[in-house]
């Protein structure tokens, strides 16, 4: 009879402190689910609460079971369990594109997260006591240590990690990605500790990994490590040459970093040219002029940055997120803030686009600033030009398939560089739930565009357009990991390169699945590079897709009175349908 | 006949005519404020002219069949003083002006939307109405490529 009493004593006890835990993590799921913190890495933080959650459930189910067991075994009626309800009601959150992390909620996270680690902790003592006075075995309680010690391994950190995200980030939310990788890893990328150290080596493996595009998460990486480094390190790796090259540093950090990258170079070359031309004069000999014109190209380039970063009256101020003057030359220069902007789009140019041609890239940027702009109210607007790949040129390289037109090559080399720049500008970008992205593929451009689609379905952006392409790469729309109606497609009549179809199903076909957007009848002359003719039909409907109007899409007239009806097949938006 | 027609229609692709003589940027500049100015005055009420500044630089010419050196003229005007919901007649005015000019209307806008987009002849400037955020609405000239004065 006594040890009877006993055994029925001990299961009233564990399950007085089944009833009192069951529901510990209840809380900090609850507040998961109701977007405290969305995006960038929350459903694995979910997850893994989720099964601490039924883990905790199980242990004191399963002590139950056992100390029930054992007084049954010693003669007593079955006593009744608590209940222990398993569904959690929650109010599913609003759909939204937010992501993100609201500091208090977060804050009320990481506060019920401590609560539970202390309050299981003591459970899980006192649970295992009673099953060992019962001779029973103690697994469900050291089970239920191991939740409470996840939780307390979890907290400390997070409460001062968060704190250290606060200050970096003084606004109402913070960046998804940011959480992830501050708050619930350690970020312990190994090249940017080194980085961190001003380590060249450790900055050229980062710039390689980026540019082969196969790690998606390395820009949120490098943005959260970036605001978590102290002021002095900031300031010391600014300085660093080709640091600003790094994606999803800030826009800002990037066009600082750059910009004294040039001007460091620019200095140095003036004074080696300046010397070589003078020992040049003097010597007369030949031997020394290959050297002093590889020199002398660099510096003319770096010169030729220089004046396109000049201030344009009424366009915001350039932005030098990436310059290199090696090979055809790289540049990406952006009118406008792409982190603080409510719409950035990206222009992708194709043949013959390089660095000692950018002229002409920078002014149809700006033509599109200026025409989401108008378009766009209150909203802020920022246009890159984004000359980041080796595009084809009509040279000897047409007989070279790693670089020619005719194979699709540069362009998937093209498009994982693509990818990581876009990933950098997610990543640096402050959290939105509007916020659009725009990416313009113009002729092989395209084609690159549609592979860097396809690295990064559903994250390159809102909308593509397309414009005189020969394809991009895929058979369908659909294949890009955008919706279809999001693809935009528009040819003006007369562009031979529109009509090629090489690389895939040509995407002014119906078959293909995009949108077509009228560009104007009046494109006749040089119709492949007339898209972004000022206040051209086709220039204003890419502003109008850009700023998200797209109801707004200019129509082609009725050619009623049109004397070229003579030549229909110049006219192909007659027979255009936008209603896909 | 057959060198005829292949003749204009070259003539047509080509853009060549013996009216497309490329103008000086002070043409050009004089012929974009003729055509705003005229565009302007057809309207009823009168609208108030506010230059778009952005839009005062002159661009560099972008044909690639062209020289570089050239450049391109364009002036955006924001229609101001007029209702809202005078968009659309404002918008009728402006083509039946453009119309009566001998201009050619190239796009317009669908359903009720007051966009539309011109041509002027004979010498190809590009003629703009356009909606814009707030239903404010914009008259812009762009020239061809103009010699640089």
């Amino acid at each position: 009879m006594a040890d009877h009493t006993a055994a029925l004593e001990a299961f009233r006890r564990a399950a007085a402190l089944a009833a009192d835990h069951h529901a510990a993590l209840d809380t900090p799921v609850r507040l998961m689910r109701a977007s405290a913190w969305v995006g960038g890495g929350a459903p694995a933080f979910l997850a893994d609460l989720t099964a601490h959650r039924a883990s905790l459930r199980t242990a004191l189910t399963e002590a139950l079971d056992l100390l029930a067991g054992n007084a049954v075994r010693q003669g007593a009626h079955a006593p009744p369990f608590p209940p222990m309800p398993s569904a959690l009601t929650t109010m599913a959150p609003a759909p939204s594109t937010f992501r993100g992390v609201a500091p208090e909620a977060m804050t009320a996270l990481i506060t019920a997260l401590d609560r539970a680690s202390s309050a299981l902790s003591v459970a899980a003592s006192r649970l295992a006591a009673e099953l060992a006075a019962q001779a029973q075995p103690t697994t469900p309680a050291h089970r239920l240590a191991a939740t409470a010690n996840w939780c307390s391994g979890l907290t400390p950190p997070l409460r001062r990690r968060l704190g250290l995200i606060r200050r970096s980030y003084p606004g109402l939310y913070l960046p998804a990605g940011t959480v992830a990788f501050s708050l619930f890893t350690d970020a312990d990328q190994p090249l940017l500790t080194r980085l961190a150290d001003a380590d060249t080596k450790a900055l050229a493996d980062l710039l390689s990994r980026q540019a082969r595009a196969d790690d998606p998460s390395l820009a949120t990486q490098v943005n959260t490590w970036w605001h978590t480094l102290p002021a002095t390190t900031q300031a010391n790796l600014i300085t660093l040459p080709t640091f600003g090259l790094l994606n999803g540093l800030p826009a800002k950090v990037r066009d600082q970093a750059n910009r004294h990258w040039l001007q460091t170079e620019k200095a140095r070359l003036s004074a080696y040219v300046n010397q070589e031309t003078a020992k040049l004069l003097r010597h007369q000999d030949i031997r020394l002029v290959g050297a002093w014109e590889s020199e002398a190209l660099t510096l003319r380039r770096l010169e030729l940055i220089e004046r396109e970063l000049c201030p344009v009256p009424g366009h915001p101020a350039p932005l030098l997120l990436a310059f290199d003057t090696q090979g055809l030359g790289r540049l990406a220069i952006s009118w406008g803030d792409p982190d603080t902007a409510d719409i950035t789009v990206t222009s992708v140019s194709g043949l013959t686009s390089q660095l000692d041609a950018a002229h002409g890239d920078l002014e149809r940027s700006r033509a599109l600033w200026q025409q989401a702009k108008s378009y766009s109210g209150d909203r802020t607007v920022a246009s890159i030009t984004w000359l980041g790949y080796d595009a084809p040129q009509l040279d000897f390289s047409l007989l070279n398939p790693a670089k020619s037109v005719a194979f699709d090559h540069a362009a998937m080399k093209g498009g994982a560089e693509l990818a990581s720049f876009a990933d950098g500008l997610r990543a640096s970008h402050t959290p939105s739930g509007t916020a659009r992205s725009v990416v313009v593929g113009h002729s092989y451009g395209s084609l690159t565009t549609g592979h860097a689609a396809t690295l990064r379905p559903g994250t390159l952006a809102d909308d593509i357009i397309f414009v005189g392409s020969p394809g991009v790469g895929v058979e369908r729309a659909a294949d890009l990991g955008v919706r279809p109606d999001h693809v935009w497609v528009g040819e003006a009549g007369g562009d031979p390169v529109a009509d090629l179809g090489r690389f895939g199903t040509d995407p002014g076909r119906d078959s293909f699945g995009a949108r077509h957007f009228p560009v104007g009848r009046d494109v006749v002359n040089s119709a492949h590079g007339s898209y972004w003719d000022q206040d051209s039909v086709s220039l204003r409907n890419m502003g109008y897709i850009i700023a998200g109007k797209a109801d707004q899409l200019v129509q082609p007239a009725s050619l009623t009175k049109n004397p070229q009806l003579l030549m229909p097949e110049l006219a192909p938006d007659l027979s255009m349908n936008t209603e896909k | 006949m057959r060198y005829a027609i292949a003749a204009i229609a070259i003539l047509l692709a080509s853009g060549c005519s013996t009216e497309n003589v490329a103008p000086t940027q002070r043409q050009a500049t004089a012929r974009v404020d003729q055509l705003i100015q005229g565009t302007a005055a057809a309207i009823s009420p009168s609208p108030r002219l506010e230059l778009i500044p952005y839009s005062v630089p002159p661009s560099t010419c972008l044909d690639e069949s062209q020289s570089q050196d050239k450049v391109i003229i364009n002036r955006k005007y924001w229609l101001r003083g007029i209702p809202k919901s005078q968009n659309m007649a404002v918008s009728r005015q402006i083509r039946t002006y453009w119309e009566t000019q001998g201009h050619r209307i190239t796009g317009t806008g669908r359903g009720d939307s007051p966009n539309l987009s011109g041509l002027s002849q004979p010498d190809h400037y590009i003629l703009a109405l356009a909606w814009a955020d707030g239903d404010n609405l914009y008259l812009a000239a762009t020239s061809p490529c103009a010699t640089p004065a």
